[in-house]
């Protein structure tokens, strides 16, 4: 009705424009009118406010005057033009309440009209949700807490930057309502953090606020709360589909039929952003069909890609799972993941340093090669330090493993699980045997065997001959465990002492 | 409710109208002898008296005579006079003169009779409809069904040419899946029990209940146009020709299954014997339902409002998780009816009500279900590698019962008729399973329970009118006939630990815990309305028929599921019954990061919520001649608007359909049928229609169902599968109709005395058939899709013969054997070509087409019957030993790294046997065994130069049935 009306008003008014503007010189003034609703816009932020322009004289000017803020002219009508929009930009003040702009118009006659545009100034939004995919350059500011309401996708082409301490929460959901922040192919994630001030990733239960470490309520052991944080690039993977090497599959954890889950190609240098002082918790939901998410998912994720100083805290799948690519990682650490803590497969060509383990459900790496006929270099991991605990096993190798590992001490390790003879290492020696030149060295041990259960039974398959028993507090390898500190929740709860 | 009350007062109605008598009756029914249907207005005169009467608009008649010896003849208008012989009335009794049969006579002035004794009824209507009927049809009658003794409508429609039952429910005609076949219920669309078929499950329908099965091979413009293979068409009783009160008890054993201490079963409802819940598995809420993130996050997450719901909810699920060994019992049945006709003045009454129950014991020992797929990266690998497994048992408990009451009122030229029906089955399954798995080299192996529960139920009612002119040139018949059906399956149980060396944990490598609730609702309104005109052109008998029908149906379809963890500290001791367990349940021991949590998965949005409605109406016009003597045609046209409306959405919302059109065709479905008469006894057949296959309410849909126990999953064909990178589409989400021609041929012999030698062959191309193809990504899911163009070729050969023509002491004997015989091509599509290039094993050769999936080679039936007659010392006895055996059919097409799976033929060999006793044989006793031979079910992954590996395995048994009846 309303529109019918305007289109009415319209029609009227446009055809009362040609049938004076014969005479231009002695038009009447101009007209201009605000919208009729009142615009709200948050403290210190910008909102465009648009006036429809009547000039039967010609455009000649505008000027705006702003109160509870400041107002520009963003764009005009061009000189002489009879009718047009003029969008105004107001940039609120840092003090909630009524504000507002007046444009005045005058016309090649020097005759003038104005009209006044109320606004409203509101208190800050420290809780924004987050509905659909970002499909435009977005950044998620500091101090503010982000609500994840379904799985959202960063798309081809677009940038997500988030500043440091911001808090991202995944609302509740299973299955198909699942959440969790998914960076497509082509998409990238700015996500640096600092030591001060790590981005937190979290489940819409925690109560934990922008600064804030440690949560205030939820429990280091809980997990599959929401979903995880997906990076998807187009490095290259080793994958075969009906035999053939694909370059390209779905990742785990979102269904077959979500065409942003895509991952793979042949862009080895591929750039899906940074992401700095990040702490992963409380995810892994299941998306149906035993199909979980993991903390971090790196599908095919390039070698410009910088990742560094990144936390798992209890994940219900696994902490941190490469599927191929080439990205390096730097400072890892991952504690009480539902299923394994390191997970490497489809020919991962990339190294991650400074590891800590603590307490996996399952594995504490579970390392595979190639899938396809790609092979790579293989990856590297280096510097671990393993809190043992009632992990499912310390590694799980395969013939094709491609891993270059060294320098790992495991330590903590739980007596009953350890009578239960339910820890070892497996498939070393098929592992071993490989031609490729892959190899494992300088493993160490701190363990107190319980009667009947020999160190060859832990480390099997002939990796007892790289593995030395230490003391405790003599070990030679592992993680330099200060680069945790203070903005790791982990190192904070003291679980690194 | 209104249903009940009907049931209850019909028979009341009737035993007041009982008028006693001291007369005896004959009742009968004549039919025309060149087109097997049934003659109205035919005179039936009693020679010697003045008795007399004529024919209604069925064909049949009914006399009133004192006890005596009569002589019939029975005439009508250029029809050969029949005369009757001998005919006995009995004081209260009646005598029965079925299918007597009045010839076309030339000779119009001198009279011809034809003289006959007594004919016993046969199914000597049937045949002739079959014979002289211008569509390719087959069938069984009432007293065939009472033959060969089968309980219910599946084991006996195996019977009939190139129709198989596959898992004792589903028919296939001429091995084509239920896709192709059609049952309607007195010639209206019935809506099925199960969601993921196009056809009713036969087993349902108690053979007391059916007047006849007739099996339409070829189209006429009267059927419905969605169906190839055939249309099956059940059709209620009406009219009993005497009063039949029967009782009946019946039992059976199966030594794998009964009296078994190793039957799995679970703690159900109180009602589970009448084939419904009572409550117990209710779902514990579908609103208001906190997540556990949603309580966790409260200051104090134990007694905040979230919090106190939470474990309202936790403490309402059914603690029972687990399957439970129970000794076993054996299946019984039950069952009554009453039929009669009864006169009263100018109206005929006809009643039929009919009550069955039976409660069946399924245990499958030792049951097997397999995962294996090529290897990856190396053809030279010809043996297919294990990924999953899982070995076990589970018991099944089938309640069945059925109530209908018919009523039905006729004049010499009209019919009315209701019919009131309900069917109420459930099923509850309990089994425990060895689970390994392994992936990309990794194992895991575990151990499994599931229970399930399935109820479903169908209520129809039945409205019909037929109206003939006196004269009988015109004859018009409607029908109506709406039916509300319900599927449900509450809380189907799911629990897998996996086991680590003794110790068992429930965790994300084997899956959580899942409990499902599962609701179909659909409500059939249909309706169909013909006219029939006879004329004749050049003094030869021609026929035109047209009408419509019209049917709208409309389903709501709903997944609820909850995902279970079981959190912390909580010890694992392998019991599922543990997980639901008070004091194991959030939050354990007071610690709120441990117990028993669910997860909704249906909120807030569920995108396995679904409503489809689909019109569909349709006119046809059809045509009869006799274009010379010996050849008759049919031909027709029949005309469907069909519109499918869908409203439901995808996962992630990007697609919202709101009562939206899905399918919208206008098609035409041309039909001929040619007879030729080589003689009297032989005929040659010719017949070509166009005819349609359409996707179902659930493969037009954005669902994505998951069946824990085979961990399967569908996916809607509504989803594109396209690689947005590659720019690839593998699918576009577009799912159309099939079209399909069929063309028919078929010699047909009929020496007499119910004999018959028929030899057919049938051509049928498939324009963008839908099967159900394996996704590439996802192991184990699969998406209906139109594939290549399909052709396909076969052969029938029936043949019926009476032993006592090769020997006398084969007298009572008669063998039936048919056999059908089938050859596929589809054409593969582009992508399955290369897939199963790209998967070829070093030396395999990959054509460019493959059979037909659902498709079976060859059927064969056979059976040997004996039967005792009326007199002599095998006087009443019954037997017959049957045959029967499906080809090797491809189930599942494969794909990518995934083999195709097929069905091993299942040799199934039966025995039945009957006699009667008593003065007036009123007792019965029968016998029957079925799988005599022990088969097991399988089915197995084929694969080049690769040992058959199981895909399913189970051991039905062997069951020996007894029954007893009592007729009054």
């Amino acid at each position: 009705m309303k529109k019918h009306l305007m289109i009415l008003l319209a029609a009227i008014l446009s055809s009362s424009i040609i049938l004076s503007s014969c005479s231009k010189d002695e038009a009447e003034a101009p007209t201009v009118t605000a919208p009729t609703a009142t615009t709200e816009v948050e403290e210190g932020l910008a909102t465009d406010v648009t006036f429809s322009v009547s000039v039967l004289g010609g455009y000649a000017s505008g000027a705006v005057a702003a109160q509870g803020g400041t107002a520009a002219i963003k764009t005009e009508p061009a000189d002489g033009a009879t009718s047009g929009n003029v969008v105004v930009t107001f940039t609120a003040s840092n003090t909630p309440g009524a504000a507002s702009v007046t444009l005045t118009v005058t016309d090649e006659n020097q005759k003038t009209h104005n009209a006044t545009a109320l606004l409203t100034v509101k208190e800050e939004v420290l809780i924004i949700p987050v509905n659909g995919n970002i499909t435009s350059n977005t950044t998620w500011k500091t101090g503010k807490t982000y609500i994840l309401k379904s799985r959202i996708a960063v798309m081809d082409g677009v940038t997500l930057t988030i500043e440091p301490g911001v808090v991202v929460k995944g609302e509740a959901g299973n299955a198909a309502n699942a959440t969790a922040l998914i960076v497509a192919q082509g998409g990238v994630l700015e996500a640096s953090g600092t030591p001060s001030q790590p981005i937190i990733f979290t489940s819409i239960a925690d109560n934990i606020q922008p600064g804030q470490i440690e949560s205030p309520n939820l429990d280091p052991s809980l997990n599959g709360l929401w979903g995880g944080l997906i990076v998807l690039g187009k490095a290259p993977i080793s994958y075969a589909k009906d035999g053939v090497d694909a370059a390209t599959t779905n990742i785990e954890g979102i269904p077959a039929n979500d065409p942003n889950g895509i991952y793979g190609g042949d862009v080895s240098d591929d750039y899906s952003g940074t992401l700095k002082y990040i702490s992963v918790r409380h995810g892994g939901t299941n998306i149906g069909e035993g199909n979980e998410i993991n903390g971090l998912t790196l599908g095919g994720v390039g070698s410009a890609t910088v990742i560094e100083n990144i936390e798992i805290v209890s994940n219900q799948d696994d902490g941190i799972e490469w599927f191929g690519g080439t990205v390096n990682v730097k400072n890892a650490i991952v504690w009480n993941t539902g299923d394994d803590a390191i997970d490497t497969d489809q020919a991962w060509a990339g190294k991650v340093e400074n590891i800590v383990v603590i307490n996996p459900g399952d594995k504490c790496f579970e390392l595979d090669g190639p899938e396809g006929s790609y092979t790579s270099t293989g990856h590297t991991i280096k510097d671990a330090t393993v809190f043992v605990g009632k992990a499912g096993g310390l590694i799980d190798y395969d013939d094709n493993t491609d891993v270059n590992m060294s320098n790992i001490y495991f330590l903590d390790f739980d007596s009953e699980t350890l009578e239960d003879d339910g820890i070892a290492i497996s498939g070393y020696s098929g592992y071993q045997a490989n031609t490729n030149g892959f190899a494992s060295s300088a493993f160490e041990v701190t363990v107190t065997l319980p009667t009947g259960v020999a160190l060859t039974d832990i480390f099997t398959g002939g990796s007892d001959a790289i593995t030395t028993e230490v003391s405790a507090g003599a070990a030679t390898v592992g993680a330099d465990l200060t680069k945790f500190a203070n903005w790791s929740w982990a190192a904070v709860a003291g679980e690194l002492d | 409710m209104q249903v009940t009350k009907k049931i209850i007062i019909l028979p009341l109605l009737f035993l007041a109208t009982i008028v006693y008598s001291q007369k005896g009756t004959i009742r009968g029914s004549v039919f025309d002898g060149e087109t097997g249907e049934f003659l109205p207005g035919v005179t039936i005169f009693v020679e010697g008296t003045t008795s007399g009467t004529t024919t209604d608009l069925d064909g049949k008649f009914s006399l009133d005579l004192k006890p005596g010896i009569y002589k019939l003849r029975v005439s009508f208008v250029s029809y050969a006079i029949l005369s009757i012989d001998n005919v006995e009335v009995k004081e209260g009794e009646i005598t029965l003169l079925d299918n007597l049969k009045l010839v076309e006579t030339a000779i119009k002035l001198e009279e011809t009779v034809i003289r006959a004794s007594v004919i016993r009824n046969t199914e000597a209507a049937l045949l002739t409809m079959k014979q002289k009927s211008a569509n390719v049809i087959d069938g069984i009658s009432a007293i065939g069904l009472r033959k060969i003794g089968d309980s219910n409508v599946a084991s006996s429609v195996k019977r009939i040419t190139g129709v198989s039952v596959e898992g004792g429910k589903y028919v296939y005609v001429r091995g084509l899946g239920d896709r192709y076949t059609k049952t309607i219920m007195n010639g209206l669309d019935i809506p099925g029990l199960d969601p993921d078929r196009n056809t009713i499950q036969m087993d349902i329908f108690p053979t007391s209940i059916v007047g006849n099965i007739v099996v339409n091979k070829s189209f006429s413009a009267d059927l419905p146009a969605d169906f190839t293979g055939g249309v099956i068409n059940i059709t209620i009783k009406d009219f009993p020709d005497k009063k039949e009160a029967n009782f009946s008890v019946g039992a059976a054993y199966n030594p794998n299954a009964h009296f078994n201490n190793n039957y799995l079963t679970y703690e159900g409802g109180k009602t589970d014997w009448l084939g419904f819940d009572d409550g117990t598995r209710d779902i514990p809420a579908i609103s208001n339902i906190p997540f556990f993130a949603d309580v966790i996050s409260q200051s104090d997450p134990v007694n905040s409002t979230y919090g106190l719901r939470f474990k309202e909810i936790l403490k309402s699920f059914n603690p029972i998780m687990a399957a439970k060994k129970q000794k076993s019992f054996m299946d019984y049945s039950i069952g009554s009816s009453y039929g009669n006709q009864f006169k009263a003045g100018k109206f005929t009454l006809g009643t039929i009500v009919s009550l069955s129950y039976k409660n069946n014991t399924d245990f499958y020992d030792n049951a097997e279900y397999g995962r294996y797929g090529l290897v990856s990266g190396n053809p030279d690998i010809t043996e297919l590698e294990k990924r999953e497994q899982i070995d076990g048992s589970y018991g099944v408990n089938t309640v069945l019962w059925s109530a209908l009451a018919g009523f039905a009122l006729k004049t010499k030229q009209a019919k009315y008729r209701i019919n009131l029906m309900h069917i109420q089955n459930g099923e509850s399954k309990a089994g425990i399973f060895n689970y390994n798995k392994t992936n990309l080299g990794t194992t895991f192996s575990g151990f499994q329970h599931t229970l399930e529960y399935t109820q479903r139920s169908l209520s129809n009612i039945l409205l019909e009118g037929k109206y003939a002119t006196p004269n009988s040139n015109w004859n018009i018949e409607w029908k109506f006939s709406p039916t509300f059906s319900k599927i449900e399956s509450p809380d189907v149980r799911f629990t897998r630990y996996e086991d680590r060396n003794g110790k068992y944990s429930i965790g994300t490598e084997v899956g959580f815990p899942e409990r499902i609730w599962r609701d179909l609702e659909e409500l059939n309104l249909s309706g169909a309305l013909h006219i029939t005109k006879d004329f004749k052109i050049k003094e030869r008998n021609a026929k035109l028929k047209f009408g419509g029908a019209y049917v709208f149906k409309e389903r709501d379809y709903n997944i609820r599921s909850f995902a279970i963890n079981i959190r912390g500290d909580v010890n694992l001791t392998g019991d599922p019954n543990e997980i639901f367990e008070e004091g194991n349940l959030w939050p354990y021991m007071g610690n709120t990061s441990s117990g028993t949590t669910y997860e909704a998965a249906f909120i807030p949005d569920n995108p396995n919520q679904y409503n489809s409605n689909v019109h569909n109406a349709a006119a046809y016009l059809s045509l009869e001649l006799n274009l010379l003597k010996n050849l008759k045609m049919i031909a027709g046209l029949r005309v469907e608007n069909y519109v499918q409306r869908y409203t439901g959405q995808d996962q992630l919302k990007e697609n919202v359909l709101d009562n939206d059109i899905v399918l919208d065709n206008i098609d035409y479905f041309p039909t001929i049928n040619i007879i030729y008469n080589v003689s009297e006894k032989q005929n040659l057949r010719f017949s070509y229609a166009k005819t349609i296959a359409r996707p179902s309410f659930k493969e037009l849909s954005y669902s994505q169902i998951f069946d824990p126990i085979s961990g399967r999953t569908f996916i809607g064909g509504l989803f594109k599968d396209e690689n947005l990178s590659t720019g690839i589409v593998y699918w576009d989400g577009k799912l159309i109709k099939t079209d399909i021609h069929n063309l028919d041929i078929r010699w047909e012999l009929f020496p007499g005395a119910g004999q018959t030698l028929s030899i057919s062959g049938f051509y049928k191309k498939f324009i963008n058939p839908i099967e159900l193809v394996q996704y590439a990504r996802v192991p184990g899911s699969f998406q209906p899709r139109n594939v290549g163009d399909a052709n396909v070729y076969g052969g029938e050969l029936e043949f019926r013969q009476k032993l006592s023509s090769f020997a006398s002491f084969l007298k009572g004997f008669s063998l039936n054997v048919n056999f059908t015989y089938t050859k596929s091509e589809v054409e593969l599509s582009e992508i399955e070509y290369n897939s199963r290039v790209g998967n070829a094993r070093t030396g395999q050769t990959i054509d460019r087409e493959r059979e037909m999936s659902g498709l079976a080679p060859y059927i064969i039936n056979a059976g040997l019957a004996y039967d005792g007659g009326k007199n002599g010392f095998w006087k009443d006895l019954e037997a017959g030993l049957y045959y029967n055996i499906q080809g090797r059919a491809l189930q599942y097409v494969g794909i990518a790294d995934r083999p195709d799976i097929y069905s091993k033929p299942f040799h199934s060999l039966n025995f039945n046997g009957s006699k009667k006793f008593g003065k007036k044989s009123q007792y019965k006793f029968g016998l029957k065994v079925d799988n005599i031979l022990g088969q097991e079910k399988e089915s197995i992954y084929k694969s080049f130069k690769a040992a058959d590996q199981n895909y399913s395995r189970i051991n039905p048994g062997t069951t020996v049935q007894v029954k007893f009846s009592y007729s009054f």
